[in-house]
């Protein structure tokens, strides 16, 4: 009888071939860069970019931006690569290279700036509301963090590595990181823009949400998402943010009180006007009842115990 | 086991010891500029490896050394890369392709990532991340047993603590990224597991808490399928289909045995040691002369405990999205989202053996499912008018409600007797006869629970929200701009619970509890019915108003300024904590003179209040900080870091004690309570300084150190707890040396130094404090 394996193999060959011979035509071809058949008035070709500025086309030719010179949607990027952002070159290289007569990004209004790059990256939901996020509207334009041509960071063109490039702003996040404990991000786990939307999104404070618009918190922890039965309702209605500092704390569990139960009674209080359960008679805070998780051990809900015990 | 360990250690420095030799300029020869990568046909191709060894030594409390830090000896693929890039951009299956990693081998926290793109066919993004959770704080959830107790047993970790492995990949593929039809796919796997303890509280009323062993299981799987279309010029709209299943497979069981009765049965007494207030028991009836100790059968204690409640959890998300300035000057933006969640509990099982003396429940069988959904529903739209080149309108409105119906049925089964040696008694009317006072009847007392208890509940909790910001954005010139806006914001909460208890009582004692007055049937028992609902809706109406200013000032922009301020009240209120009326400010300085120097200054002051009747809420959150980075040449350079954070929290609690003090008052809401004022006042400075020195080209030097200092103080409501992290001091000064071999082969030593101190007493548990020196030797290959 014949051995059943090769016999897969030699299917799995012949789809490769079939592959190679009907797909690579059409990939390999697509992935020339084309040749202008013609260009338009005041334009040199990014050829002639190279001459004068070889190092920095060698780079551009290793970022995603090389794919300018397929992008047929008007005449200005029709041309590729270095002339789709910088403009017609042909009286700047005429002149010798005086800078005067290219576009360039240098002391450009974050308006402009804006603009520019937004004709491209406009579209999909990352970058669908820059223009009403934080990061405009405290002036800050898309080449504070990016760079096509001086990046240090290769993904998405970063002028420096996460976290270093948010600190640079955000000085007062720094030190929460830096405390006992703290969400990893020093240490390279976690990314400012796994939680927040950099590019502004439609929650405040430009952060993203989890697959089911939860909050961004429970994409990590899940077993905190629920739903539940009994609910701990400020968690829902609030928010993580009510009890924990998500960037970093002095105290266990990101909490931001250091005794659990100052925590629990600042709520727990009945005034007029809250409508939470108060605290029994008999929740001694100077013995065991202090440590108020120690029985309500399920605080983030609970399917089975209005009180949160199991 | 040692002898064992230090031949481990000897294997691995003999490994690192030959791959060093290994990798010594003799041994190798001559390689492409590591910089530049070797080509190889149509490729460029760019790798560097970094292997190193760590050595940890430390002192102090090790268990908080790894909640905090996780370092430990051993081997490590500290960091690795690989870049390979298309020199024409027609590689078959990909134009460019980079993988990298860190922290494989032994690291608490270790991530590859995948990149690849192939022009016009795919965008593919991966990546794999592995952080481990070990946590054992030993203040969280401790009950602070009094050392007035005898027998004296002070909880030395936390009852919480956990040692868990977190698993999470998530895989992005985008194809056909430059057409105007796109297609997106995403995967993403969340896996954490481990063990871990938790505690549990056995009765609602009167019980004891124990600790519980917890083998943690959690998976979560989520699915994403995405179509983008460009259907217009500059106009693209959206479809998502996520789906996501969580699955949650924890259990519980006490296995925390470390008394026996006087027949040899291990018994756990459970956490909390007051035999002052007769917690488990009185201190007589603890013989600690024994080992294990032998309590006595009228203690509070477990015989056996254990719990399986596994959840299952799907959620199906669509989403519909657009984005289109189609028009001129008109850009918009807009989103609906509709999620209906389902979480399950199919079967919930717990049994509990032993006994609570109060209430001489012996023993119960709890068994119940649950079903819950989370359906969620949210719009946005956002469009900004540019008027003319200078001015913008924004207008962003969002309408987002959330809905949270459960149902959960349970029956609980509960056994009495009066000792831990009493076998639990079932209920026999043949064997219980009128007048219901046999031995053979089940021992119930006064406070006794139900003999069975059916319960059924229905929960509501929602939210709906409509939020909407106008903003008015001006540009004075390239130089200056200023904006103004004012946000709405309308929430209802509602929350309705409806229970429905069915309560049998059986002889002795049937007319106890709710039964009190209730006539009893010919065998004794007696029925009741429990009817209990709730409804609160509270709707609050928030308005805020917005400034801010930018500027870049002096040539080249070396000077940006920015601030903004947000000026928030509101009507109502849900939890206390919310404020009524709330300030922000924010403001931030860069000056950069040259191109080597920048000096960064930033403050950010929240203040905010709730002064509603008898809650006196006052909060600050005030932030000052600065940053100096200066950059002479490539040879040198140094960054100071100096932040001052002051957190401040104060209002009204009500609250029990039995530490009384004469001059507090009497809760004006609940007579049986105590009422103080509760106030959190944290302050804490932020040094740090880090230094690069690079004294000839191929010696590199770094030396940083950076310290956080928090000082403060909060109100303590019990005697024995101790300030904790509320004073405490954590130093971390470092130092790297970095030698280049030749082109490609760099050396690499450094240290680092953890020093955590908490200036207080330990409290009834252990002192907190590490100290640990951390070194790492590698060796880095560029090729």
């Amino acid at each position: 009888m014949t051995s059943i394996r090769p016999l897969i193999w030699r299917k799995i060959a012949f789809l490769l071939s079939l592959v190679c011979v009907f797909g690579s035509k059409y990939i390999c071809a697509q992935t020339q860069p084309p040749a202008p058949a013609k260009l338009p008035p005041g334009y040199m070709g990014s050829e002639s970019c190279k001459d004068c500025h070889a190092e920095i086309y060698k780079n551009f030719a290793t970022t995603p931006h090389w794919k300018i010179a397929f992008d047929k949607r008007d005449a200005a990027t029709a041309v590729g690569q270095c002339e789709s952002c910088h403009g017609p070159g042909r009286e700047h290289v005429q002149s010798g290279g005086d800078p005067a007569k290219i576009f360039s990004f240098k002391g450009l209004s974050t308006e402009k700036i804006t603009t520019t790059c937004l004709s491209c990256h406009q579209y999909g939901e990352e970058h669908s509301n820059f223009l009403r996020s934080a990061h405009k509207s405290s002036d800050v334009n898309c080449l504070d963090c990016h760079s096509p041509h001086h990046y240090k960071e290769s993904q998405f063109l970063l002028v420096k590595a996460q976290p270093q490039l948010c600190y640079g702003c955000h000085t007062e996040v720094k030190p929460d990181f830096a405390k006992t404990f703290h969400h990893r991000v020093d240490e390279k786990l976690i990314r400012c823009t796994d939680c927040h939307n950099q590019h502004g999104g439609f929650a405040n404070p430009q952060l993203r949400a989890a697959a089911n618009q939860d909050a961004v918190c429970l994409k990590c922890h899940i077993e905190k998402a629920g739903p539940f039965v009994f609910e701990h309702a400020p968690q829902v209605t609030e928010g993580c943010t009510s009890c924990h500092a998500p960037h970093g704390s002095a105290n266990a569990r990101l909490l931001k009180r250091s005794n659990v139960n100052l925590l629990c009674l600042e709520c727990h209080t009945v005034t007029f006007g809250s409508r939470v359960h108060d605290t029994p008679g008999y929740h001694d805070q100077a013995a065991q009842f202090q440590a108020c998780t120690l029985c309500h051990v399920s605080i983030h809900g609970s399917n089975f115990n209005q009180f949160f015990f199991k | 086991m040692r002898a064992g360990k230090i031949r481990g250690r000897q294997l691995h420095l003999s490994i690192v010891l030959m791959v060093c030799l290994l990798f010594s300029p003799s041994a190798w020869p001559q390689q492409s500029d590591s910089q530049e990568g070797t080509t190889v046909g149509n490729y460029n191709i760019r790798q560097s490896a970094e292997l190193g060894y760590r050595v940890l030594t430390e002192r102090g409390n090790g268990n908080v050394f790894d909640t905090i830090v996780d370092e430990h000896t051993g081997l490590r693929l500290l960091d690795e890369s690989f870049e390979v890039h298309s020199l024409n951009h027609s590689g078959l299956f990909f134009d460019s392709l980079s993988l990298s990693s860190f922290g494989l081998g032994g690291e608490p926290n270790s991530v590859i990532r995948l990149r690849a793109y192939k022009n016009k066919v795919y965008n593919f993004n991966a990546s794999f991340r592995r952080d481990h959770n070990f946590w054992d704080y030993n203040l969280l959830a401790n009950p602070l047993n009094p050392p007035t107790s005898l027998p004296y047993v002070p909880i030395l970790n936390s009852p919480h603590r956990f040692d868990i492995v977190r698993r999470m990949s998530d895989y992005n593929l985008t194809l056909l990224p430059q057409s105007r039809l796109r297609f997106r796919l995403g995967y993403s796997r969340n896996l954490s597991q481990g063990p871990s303890f938790t505690s549990f509280h056995a009765d609602d009323v009167a019980g004891e808490e124990t600790l519980l062993f917890q083998p943690w299981r959690q998976t979560q799987n989520a699915y994403q399928f995405g179509v983008d279309l460009r259907v217009l010029p500059r106009t693209n709209i959206s479809y998502d289909q996520f789906l996501q299943f969580t699955k949650g497979d924890n259990s519980q069981v006490d296995r925390n045995f470390n008394f026996q009765l006087s027949n040899g049965a291990p018994v756990d007494l459970g956490l909390i040691f007051n035999t002052l207030l007769l917690t488990p028991c009185d201190s007589l009836s603890i013989n600690t002369a024994a080992k294990p100790p032998i309590a006595a059968a009228t203690c509070n204690g477990f015989l056996a405990y254990s719990r399986f409640a596994p959840m299952r959890t799907s959620s199906p998300t669509e989403q519909f999205g657009f984005q289109s300035n189609y028009f001129k000057k008109l850009e918009m933006s807009g989103r609906f989202m509709y999620s209906s969640s389902t979480g399950k509990v199919p079967t919930m099982n717990e049994l509990f053996n032993g006994l609570i003396a109060s209430t001489q429940l012996r023993q119960y069988n709890f068994t119940g499912s649950a079903r819950s959904r989370r359906i969620t529903a949210a719009g946005d739209f956002a469009a900004t008018w540019s008027l003319s080149d200078r001015f913008r309108i924004t207008d962003s409105f969002r309408f987002h409600a959330v809905r949270v119906p459960g149902i959960e049925n349970s029956l609980q089964d509960s056994f009495f007797a009066n000792s831990l040696l009493a076998s639990p008694i079932v209920f026999n009317p043949a064997a219980c006869p009128a007048p219901f006072t046999a031995s053979t009847c089940p021992q119930h007392v006064f406070g006794s629970p139900a003999d069975i208890t059916t319960n059924n509940s229905f929960t509501f909790l929602g939210q709906e929200y409509k939020i909407n910001l106008l903003q008015l954005e001006y540009d004075f010139s390239k130089h200056f701009r200023a904006r103004l806006g004012y946000r709405y914001r309308n929430r209802l909460i509602t929350q309705r619970n409806l229970n429905m208890e069915g309560l049998v009582f059986f002889p002795t004692v049937a007319n106890r509890d709710v039964c009190l007055l209730l006539p009893t049937r010919p065998d004794g028992s007696c029925l009741a019915g429990l009817l209990s609902t709730a409804t609160q809706g509270t709707e609050i109406n928030e308005h805020s108003l917005l400034l801010g200013l930018t500027s870049r000032l002096l040539k080249g922009d070396a000077l940006r300024l920015s601030g903004d301020a947000e000026l928030f009240w509101a009507d109502n209120f849900f939890t206390r904590l919310n404020p009524r009326q709330s300030q922000h400010y924010r403001a931030r300085a860069n000056y950069q003179p040259t191109p080597w120097a920048n000096l960064s200054v930033a403050f950010n002051i929240l203040e905010k209040r709730n002064n509603s009747v008898g809650i006196g809420f006052l909060g600050h959150d005030r932030n000052f900080s600065f940053d100096v980075l200066l950059s002479a040449n490539e040879r040198l350079g140094l960054d100071l870091d100096y932040d001052f954070t002051t957190v401040f929290s104060r209002a009204n609690i009500c609250f029990a004690t039995s530490s009384v003090s004469i001059s507090t008052p009497l809760c004006t809401t609940d007579l049986a309570l105590l009422q103080t004022v509760s106030f959190y006042d944290s302050r804490t400075h932020f040094g740090r300084v880090a230094m690069m020195w690079k004294p000839w080209p191929r010696l590199t030097t770094h030396l940083g150190a950076s310290l956080t200092s928090t000082g403060g103080d909060t109100l303590f409501l019990n005697p024995l707890a101790p300030t904790g992290p509320l004073r405490s001091l954590y130093l971390q000064p470092s130092a790297d040396l970095d030698l280049q071999l030749k082109k490609g082969l760099d050396w690499n030593v450094s240290w680092g130094y953890y020093d955590y101190n908490e200036h207080s007493d330990p409290g009834p548990s252990l002192p907190r404090d590490f100290h640990a020196h951390v070194g790492t030797i590698s060796l880095r290959y560029s090729f």
